[in-house]
């Protein structure tokens, strides 16, 4: 070790050289996982998964034993639940033959439940408090590409932002420099949903530019845009709870997404790409 | 061994730092971890071992989430080589030192996180973000920082003392 002490400052030279030469070649272009990069990625990728498996065994039986006395009640309200759920399933089952059959006769190419989705599991988060992305068990292999769709049970979680072999990184929609081209399903009015890392505590998105004209109010449900260069149109984001007005002569709406984010394990790709030109509201 | 050692405990580190930390989570925030383990390591050792470690620690967090790879790894590494400049002048048995520069490390690392990956994006409400996120951090990085300083301390001490044995073998071999 002593050619380190010998030569100090060239080392830390050498460096910081290094890093700031791998940040120009990362910052020019959208950056995807090299051979190196990959092959290390498989390993770490593996380990990750094991341990959060045992995190999550833990967290389980946790929440066992602390919600033991509830869970007789919880029962009996899931069991009248379901019976519930039942008989509105008979009869959305039969709306939906009908949905069919009237789509068929409108030639509307396009569903939701179409998509082709593929279930994967978490396995592994950012360590940082500053962004919100999270590691799949899913990549390449899988046919995962750039910017495919990340649903989660509620509705919209994010979308993939890097690709290995064995595994992806997806970049939630809480994230402070995600932005999704937003619309109000009952009004048709559009904005920008961004993340916000101030918000992060209240689990809030914030919907941006939303004109002065537009009757947003509390309550109204929130899907993406067909204006969105990476999302179909259509996807569940979430519910206004509040509205305020931005300097600029426009208004802001505070979103609560219907994805449970502190607690999600399992997600789902579209394995599907949508991306058309970008319009530039979400580049970050 | 010593390089195998350090190497080890920042891969384990990241690896619990991903999975099993968010368990840890207080109003949202998690501790910076590998942050106190560069600091540590860097007053035990001195700044070019603590810039190196430093260097690898950001550069695996970088690799897997980084937006920019390089950010944290060039950070971490100024980090861990200002950390070690005071390594001669204080007693390694006492707390305070490592817990005075713990904190101003946590605050100097996440200020230019901040900058680095928000300022230059336009995000310019500085202060917002530094009660949310920086000074939070700081408060939960100081306090596994004993711990963690406790720990480094005992597996700082086997390697010397192994280096120690080596180096008085190869010195009776050569006499």
């Amino acid at each position: 070790m002593d050619f380190l002490y010998k030569y100090k400052k060239i080392v830390i030279i050498c460096l910081a050289v290094l890093s700031l030469m791998l940040m120009a070649y990362t910052a020019l272009d959208r950056y995807q996982p090299g051979p190196v990069e990959r092959g290390f990625g498989f390993v770490v990728t593996n380990v990750q998964g094991f341990f959060m498996n045992i995190g999550d065994w833990f967290s389980d039986r946790f929440d066992f034993l602390v919600n033991m006395n509830t869970l007789h009640n919880e029962n009996q309200r899931l069991q009248e639940q379901i019976l519930m759920y039942q008989i509105e399933n008979a009869r959305l089952t039969h709306v939906d033959e009908e949905n069919r059959v009237l789509t068929e006769l409108l030639d509307i190419n396009r569903r939701y439940s179409d998509y082709p989705t593929k279930g994967a599991n978490i396995i592994a988060q950012d360590p940082t408090n500053w962004m919100d992305t999270f590691t799949i068990n899913l990549g390449q292999r899988d046919g995962l590409a750039v910017d495919m769709v990340v649903l989660a049970p509620g509705g919209l979680a994010g979308r993939v932002s890097k690709v290995g072999g064995n595994y992806a990184i997806v970049t939630s929609i809480v994230e402070d420099t995600s932005a999704v081209a937003a619309q109000s399903h009952r009004t048709g009015d559009w904005g920008v949903v961004h993340g916000d890392i101030n918000l992060s505590s209240t689990g809030l998105l914030r919907m941006e530019h939303i004109s002065l004209e537009s009757d947003i109010t509390i309550g109204d449900e929130i899907v993406t845009s067909n204006i969105s260069s990476i999302y179909p149109p259509g996807i569940h984001i979430g519910y206004v709870v509040s509205m305020g007005q931005m300097p600029n002569n426009m208004r802001y709406a505070l979103v609560r997404p219907s994805v449970d984010f502190s607690r999600l394990t399992t997600v789902s790709v579209v394995t599907e790409l949508f991306t058309h030109e970008p319009i530039g509201i979400e580049e970050y | 061994m010593r390089v195998i050692i350090i190497f080890l405990i920042i891969f384990l580190n990241f690896i619990i730092q991903t999975t099993l930390l968010g368990h840890a989570q207080v109003m949202g925030i998690m501790p910076n971890t590998a942050l106190i383990i560069v600091v540590t390591y860097a007053m035990l050792r001195g700044d070019v071992e603590g810039a190196l470690v430093g260097f690898c620690a950001g550069l695996l967090a970088d690799i897997f989430f980084g937006r920019i790879i390089g950010v944290s790894a060039l950070l971490m590494m100024f980090t861990g080589f200002f950390c070690g400049k005071p390594f001669k002048d204080f007693f390694k048995e006492n707390y305070i030192a490592p817990i005075i520069l713990v904190g101003i490390a946590s605050l100097a690392y996440e200020f230019m996180f901040f900058v680095f990956n928000f300022l230059l994006l336009g995000r310019t409400n500085f202060l917002r973000y530094f009660g949310q996120i920086i000074i939070p951090t700081a408060v939960y990085n100081l306090v596994l920082c004993v711990f963690i300083y406790r720990m480094m301390y005992g597996i700082n001490g086997l390697l010397e003392k192994r280096e120690e044995r080596k180096r008085g073998f190869m010195r009776k071999r050569r006499g």
